[in-house]
C-alpha cells in the first residue's frame, strides 16, 4: 500500500486551514451573537426583574400611604367624637347646673317675694289694727280709758319682783316718767299718783309727759325700769307675734 | 495466473465472507433489541433509533476492516511484483 | 479495474505532486470559506432562518461536547465543529460527478486522525501540564501502561481505516455497480452511502471528543462516562 506522504501533510495544513477559517468566520461570529443574544435575554430579564421590584415598591408605598391615611382619618374622627363627647357633657352639666340656678334663683325670688308679700300684709295689718283702735278709742271719752290702763299698770307695779319696786321706789335722786298718750287732767295726775303710791309703798317723784304715739294707755319709765300699759305696746306685741306665725310658716 | 494470486483471491474472498458474518449477526441483535426497546417505549423512538444507526456504523466498521483487507490483498499485495 | 487505493497526480508545483484529493480540497475549502464569510457578515441578532439553523447546528455541538466531556464546550467546539463539517461536506461530495470524496483517500484520514492525536496530547497537557498528562497512561496501575500507549496509536490508527474503509468501500462499491448497470441502480447504494457518510462525520466527531475529554477530564469523570457508555 502506497501514502503519499505529501497529499498526507498537503491534508494536514488544508484542514488547519479550514479550522483556522471556520473559527474565525463561523464558529466565533455565531458564539458571540448568541452570547450576545444571552446577554440581552439576561439584560431584559432583569430590567423587567427591575421594574417589578420597583412596581412593587410603589404599591407597598402607596399601600402604607393609604394606610396612613387611613389612620389619620380614624384618629381625626375619633379624635372629633371625643370632642363632641366632652363638649355634649359639659353642655349637658352646663345647662344642668344653669337649670339648677336659674331653680334656687327663681325658688329664692319667689320666697323672697313671698316674705316681701307677708311682711307688707302684716305692716299693712298693723297699721290697721292701729288704726282700728285708734278710731275706737276715739269714741271712748279719754278718762274711761285712762282709769282702766292706770289700774292695769298698778297691778303690773304690784306684779314686779320686790326688788324691782325697791328699786322703783328707792329711785328718788331721779324722777319716775308717767307717759300717756294724751294730757292729763289735774285730777288724773293725782289719782296716778296716788294710784302709784300705793302700789309702790312709797312716794318717788313723779315727772308726766305726753306721747301722743302710745295711742292710749300709760307708760312708767325709770332709769333701770319699763312699764307698759299701753296699746302701742300690744300693737307691738300683737305684730310680733304675727311675725312669729309668718315665719315659723 | 501464478499460485500467489490465486491464493489472493481466494484469500480476500474468505475475508469478506467471514468477516461479514459476525457484524450480520450482531446488527440483527441490535436491530431485535432496537425493535423490541422502541415497542416499549414508543416515545424514545428518536432517541433509540439515532443510537441505533451509530451503533450499526460501528459495528460495520468491522466488515469494514475485513473488506479493507481483501482491497489490500487484491490491489495492494506485497508480494506481488 | 483501477484500483480505489491510488491516487492520480494532478500538476506538480515544484517537487510538490498536488493529487486530485488536494485540489477537491483546496475547493472544498474555498467553498466553505465563502458561505462561512457570506453568512457571519449577514449575522443579526434577529436570526434569519439561515442563521437560526447555523445557531442550532452550534448549540448542538455545544450540548454534545458538555454531555460527553463534562467540560465547558467553548475551548473544544471550533476544532471538532471543523473536524465533523469538513467530513461531512467531504463525504457528500461525492454528489458531484466526477469528484471522488478527499476522505475516500487515506492521506486525507491520516491527516485528520494526525489532528486529532495532536489535539489530545496538546489539550491534555493544557489542562494537566506535562507530567499530569503522563502520569494518565499510568493509569488505572502502572501495568497498563504499554497497553495504553499502544491503545493511544491504535485508536487512531482505528480511526483512520475506519473513515476511509467506509467512504472508500461505498465508493468502490458504486463504482462496480455502476460498471455493471449504469441507470437507476446506483441510487439506493448512494443513499446509503450518503447516510453512511453522515454517520461517520459524527462518530469520528464523537470519537475525538471522548479521546479528547478523557485526556482533559479527570479519571474518575472518565470511568463514569464510560460506565455511562456500557
Amino acid at each position: 500500500m502506497h501514502i503519499d506522504w505529501w497529499t498526507l501533510a498537503l491534508q494536514t495544513v488544508n484542514v488547519l486551514v479550514l479550522l483556522w477559517i471556520l473559527s474565525r468566520f463561523f464558529f466565533r461570529p455565531v458564539m458571540d451573537i448568541v452570547a450576545k443574544r444571552q446577554a440581552e435575554a439576561n439584560k431584559l430579564l432583569s430590567d423587567a426583574a427591575a421594574t417589578r421590584d420597583q412596581a412593587t415598591a410603589a404599591r407597598a408605598a402607596a399601600e402604607k400611604a393609604i394606610a396612613d391615611v387611613t389612620a389619620d382619618r380614624d384618629r381625626a374622627i375619633a379624635e372629633a367624637h371625643r370632642a363632641a363627647e366632652t363638649e355634649k357633657t359639659e353642655m349637658l352639666a352646663q345647662s344642668s347646673r344653669e337649670v339648677a340656678r336659674l331653680h334656687s334663683e327663681a325658688s329664692a325670688a319667689i320666697a323672697r317675694d313671698r316674705a316681701t308679700s307677708a311682711k307688707a300684709v302684716v305692716a299693712h295689718a298693723r297699721e290697721l289694727s292701729v288704726d282700728i283702735a285708734r278710731r275706737l278709742l276715739g269714741r271712748l271719752p279719754p278718762t274711761v280709758s285712762f282709769v282702766a290702763f292706770l289700774d292695769g299698770l298698778c297691778r303690773e307695779v304690784k306684779a314686779l319682783s320686790a326688788e324691782s319696786r325697791a328699786d322703783l321706789a328707792a329711785d328718788a335722786g331721779d324722777a319716775i316718767e308717767i307717759v300717756t298718750a294724751a294730757p292729763l287732767s289735774a285730777e288724773d295726775t293725782d289719782r296716778v299718783r296716788d294710784a302709784l303710791h300705793q302700789a309702790l309703798g312709797a312716794q318717788p317723784a313723779l315727772e308726766f309727759r305726753v306721747e301722743p304715739a302710745l295711742i292710749a294707755g300709760i307708760e312708767l319709765r325709770s332709769r333701770g325700769t319699763i312699764v307698759r300699759n299701753n296699746w302701742r305696746a300690744d300693737l307691738e306685741r300683737i305684730g310680733e307675734e304675727l311675725d312669729r306665725d309668718e315665719r315659723r310658716a | 495466473m501464478n499460485l500467489i494470486e490465486i491464493i489472493s483471491i481466494f484469500a480476500a474472498a474468505m475475508a469478506v465472507s467471514i468477516g461479514a458474518v459476525g457484524p450480520a449477526l450482531a446488527e440483527g441483535r441490535a436491530v431485535a433489541a432496537a425493535m423490541d426497546a422502541i415497542a416499549r417505549q414508543p416515545e424514545a423512538a428518536g432517541t433509540i433509533s439515532r443510537t441505533l444507526f451509530v451503533g450499526l456504523a460501528m459495528i460495520e466498521t468491522t466488515a469494514i476492516y475485513c473488506l479493507v483487507i481483501a482491497l489490500l490483498v487484491l490491489f495492494a499485495n506485497p508480494f506481488i511484483h | 479495474m483501477e484500483s480505489p487505493l491510488v491516487t492520480n497526480v494532478l500538476f506538480s508545483i515544484g517537487p510538490v505532486p498536488i493529487t486530485e484529493t488536494v485540489a477537491a480540497t483546496w475547493c472544498m475549502i474555498a467553498a466553505l470559506a465563502l458561505a462561512a464569510i457570506l453568512t457571519s457578515r449577514a449575522l443579526k441578532l434577529a436570526p434569519s432562518r439561515t442563521q437560526a439553523v447555523l445557531e442550532a447546528f452550534v448549540g448542538a455541538l455545544d450540548d454534545q461536547i458538555r454531555d460527553t466531556m463534562r467540560v465547558a464546550p467553548a475551548p473544544y467546539a471550533p476544532l471538532l465543529g471543523t473536524i465533523f463539517i469538513f467530513i461531512f461536506v467531504a463525504n457528500w461530495s461525492s454528489l458531484i460527478p466526477g469528484v471522488d470524496p478527499p476522505t475516500a483517500h487515506i492521506e486525507t484520514d491520516a491527516a485528520l486522525a494526525l489532528i486529532v492525536f495532536l489535539a489530545v496530547i496538546h489539550f491534555g497537557v493544557r489542562a494537566r501540564g506535562i507530567g499530569g498528562y503522563l502520569k494518565t497512561f499510568a493509569e488505572p496501575s502502572f501495568v497498563m501502561i504499554p497497553l495504553n500507549i499502544i491503545e493511544t496509536f491504535t485508536r487512531i490508527f482505528s480511526l483512520i481505516v475506519r473513515l476511509f474503509g467506509n467512504v472508500m468501500s461505498g465508493v468502490f462499491i458504486i463504482g462496480i455497480v455502476l460498471s455493471l448497470a449504469g441507470l437507476l441502480v446506483p441510487i439506493p447504494l448512494m443513499a446509503l452511502e450518503l447516510l453512511t457518510g453522515a454517520v461517520q462525520a459524527y462518530i469520528f466527531t464523537v470519537l475525538a471528543m471522548v479521546f479528547i475529554g478523557g485526556a482533559v477530564s479527570d479519571g474518575r469523570s472518565a470511568d463514569r462516562q464510560k460506565e455511562k457508555k456500557s
